[in-house]
């Protein structure tokens, strides 16, 4: 055990005698929550604020194109505008305002659209009732066009697509719906159930927002980036960790600590120590920040709840899965050079897949797929559980567990690795 | 077979690195006695860091056996680690960490405690003249006050046996001398040694045994005086070794 603490003494003394690497993993993290939430919260902001200026050229005017009007107008997301200059605009011109920044969406209705559903809807009616051909269901819009400003952020554009989307196949199919019971009653003349009732609302991306309970936790940017920037650079943790690890082994101290009465173990769990009271004092202050600096300024100030504890689990959890992977990376990679690149660029990656940039929700569904490899979904989706729906320690406990798990896995490998290496 | 004399008894040791179907190590077999300085010399590439890695554990032979005090290499690593010193050919400290610092670590791990540690540290760094560098930043230190502080390192816990790779390149003259007294002093109190150099002159003065090797084979072996008498008309190791291999050493 006293040999122990004098390799934490050791580990401890190297990490704090780079004064400019300490700095760095303070300071960095704190800039980057603070920068990206403020940003964030400016966008969410004058999105709520003033609404996403929306052109919308109905040349329908029928069912569809009324419905999509009304709920457009209804919407508290879009600000929408039918007129140019006092006057409806052409379709060209719909297209040439959206270019030139003036509205940040065109729609356009074109002209039949409701009828073109109809068409279609009887067709398939009687194709159904005939034969075996099933009623298809709402297909692609394929009766809207949308123009985006094509200066917009690709995770903003994609969020937008993505409910306009909704948007539009969620009234086509009410139509469609209509339509089917008005051609049944027609054909078989027994009254049918209106079947457009069946349908919920509107499903907007905005329902991922929703709180749970009145536990008085407003969903806020800082709710949200506050754990997934924190999460991001905690992981950034692997390389200072790896550093350590391959700067010891390059400069021979590793191979004298061999020659002595300690085990490789012991020298990787001291580092693991340190590193995991680095990650915790990072969080800790990004915390604070939260809470007490973000007010100051201007920010939502962060809402804990009484949650400490559970936080303080994740964090732990969430630096030891970081950790994990750092010892996998100090131990694969040779150089400082190498266990740096690569960490960066993997880091980043896990990130972007674990929704830590663009939320998982609004990814390409393949993309949703894979975003569960990511340990940093396990954490972030864990942190909005506490954070956003104030979640029960057993609705957490499983994010814990997998971050633990992928931080043995991590270490199976490099004893794997290492393993080969030796016997070669 | 084991012989109460005996500290260390390699047999057939032979070690291939990846790579190379020539052996680094080839076949050797030797036994150090207890209280000895054992010189293990050579040429550059002749093996000799090869030997002291595997000696102290942290390479493994591709053939042969060690034991160490009666104890396995292979199977008794752990017992091993706790009666060796190593003074590596490179030199290995915390370049972070002052002087103190890392041979607190070092001795630390290695087992001293407390006050007796903390008199230790301020006994020895005398000895090397690193008195005045004691709370320096390694990093700061010269070539020579590196290689010193990592000889002290590796003899702080006044190990039983003591491996030194070239433990005085670059050195001075003047401080050369005041080490090797000092490891004949710590050789009187009991420590064997297992000693490799170029320095041949420095090797006739301080060991009590002597082995050539080269390209991995023992090339001649015995006390001072027996290479010289059975070489002949030799009068000095150089002579010998130029003599066995048609090579010189570099000094
Ligand atoms: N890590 C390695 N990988 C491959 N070959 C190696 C490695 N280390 C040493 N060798 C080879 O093994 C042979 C013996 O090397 P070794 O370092 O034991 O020599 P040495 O006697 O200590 O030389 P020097 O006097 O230069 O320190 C050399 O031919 C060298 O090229
Ligand atoms: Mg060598």
């Amino acid at each position: 055990m006293r040999i122990f603490f004098k390799l934490v003494y050791k580990d401890a003394l190297v990490v704090m005698r780079d004064r400019g690497g300490l700095a760095m993993l303070f300071i960095m993290p704190l800039a980057l929550v603070l920068l990206m939430t403020s940003l964030q919260d400016a966008t969410f902001r004058s999105v709520n604020e003033s609404g996403i200026r929306l052109l919308l050229l109905n040349n329908d005017i029928d069912s569809l194109g009324l419905s999509v009007e009304k709920k457009m107008m209804q919407s508290g997301l879009f600000r929408t505008f039918t007129e140019i200059d006092d006057r409806k605009p052409t379709e060209q011109e719909v297209k040439d305002a959206v270019a030139a920044g003036r509205f940040l969406i065109g729609v356009i209705i074109p002209h039949g659209a409701t009828q073109r559903i109809r068409d279609k809807v009887s067709r398939n009616v009687q194709m159904a009732l005939s034969g075996s051909q099933p009623v298809s269901g709402p297909e692609d819009s394929v009766f809207l066009q949308v123009y985006l400003d094509p200066t917009t952020k690709i995770s903003f554009r994609e969020n937008l697509q993505h409910s306009i989307h909704e948007f539009s196949s969620e009234i086509e199919s009410q139509i469609i719906l209509q339509e089917i019971t008005l051609k049944i009653n027609e054909l078989l003349a027994i009254p049918v159930y209106d079947l457009s009732q069946v349908q919920e609302e509107v499903i907007f991306y905005r329902e991922e927002y929703a709180t749970r309970g009145d536990t008085g936790v407003i969903p806020n940017s800082v709710q949200h980036n506050v754990p997934a920037w924190t999460i991001f650079a905690m992981f950034f943790i692997v390389i200072p960790f790896a550093g350590a690890m391959i700067r010891e082994r390059e400069d021979g101290s590793l191979d004298r600590l061999l020659t002595m009465p300690v085990s490789h173990a012991k020298i990787l769990f001291s580092k693991t120590i340190v590193f995991l009271f680095i990650c915790y004092f990072q969080f800790i202050l990004i915390l604070i920040m939260g809470v007490y600096l973000f007010p100051l300024i201007g920010l939502p100030a962060l809402q804990t709840g009484d949650n400490l504890g559970m936080l303080s689990l994740m964090a732990l959890a969430t630096a030891l899965a970081a950790i994990g992977y750092g010892i996998a990376v100090g131990t694969i990679t040779r150089t400082h050079q190498q266990a740096s690149i690569f960490a960066s660029i993997s880091v980043v990656i896990l990130a972007a897949l674990g929704g830590i940039w663009v939320p998982v929700f609004i990814m390409p569904a393949f993309l949703r797929q894979i975003s569960v490899v990511s340990p940093l979904n396990w954490a972030l989706n864990s942190f909005y559980d506490i954070l956003i729906r104030n979640a029960s320690f057993s609705e957490v406990f499983p994010g814990i567990i997998g971050l633990c798990l992928f931080a043995l896995a991590c270490i199976l490998l490099a004893l794997i690795y290492k393993k080969l290496k030796w016997a070669s | 077979m084991i012989d109460s004399d005996v500290s260390i008894d390699i047999k057939d040791l032979t070690r291939y690195y990846k790579g190379n179907h020539i052996p680094a190590l080839d076949q050797v077999s030797l036994q150090v006695r207890k209280g000895d300085i054992f010189g293990l010399l050579g040429p550059n590439g002749a093996g000799k860091t090869t030997m002291i890695r595997i000696l102290c554990g942290l390479l493994s032979p591709t053939n042969g056996e060690v034991t160490i005090e009666g104890y396995s290499l292979k199977n008794e690593k752990a017992f091993i680690r706790k009666i060796i010193g190593v003074v590596p050919q490179d030199i290995a400290l915390y370049s972070s960490l002052t002087a103190r610092e890392n041979l607190s670590v070092y001795g630390g791990i290695c087992g001293l405690k407390g006050r007796f540690l903390k008199e230790r540290i301020k006994e020895l760094l005398p000895v090397f003249g690193l008195e005045k560098s004691a709370d320096r930043h390694v990093e700061h230190f010269s070539g020579g006050m590196k290689r010193r502080l990592n000889l002290i390192a590796g003899l702080l816990h006044m190990p039983r046996i003591l491996f030194l790779d070239e433990p005085t390149v670059g050195i001075d003259v003047h401080s050369r001398n005041v080490i090797l007294e000092n490891l004949r002093e710590i050789n009187r109190n009991g420590t064997t040694m297992v000693y490799t150099s170029h320095y041949l002159e420095e090797a006739e003065n301080l060991c009590s045994y002597i082995t050539i090797i080269d390209e991995g084979r023992i090339i001649t072996r015995g006390t001072l005086a027996e290479i010289m008498e059975r070489s002949g008309s030799c009068t000095s190791l150089v002579d010998v070794f130029l003599s066995l291999t048609g090579k010189t050493l570099r000094d």
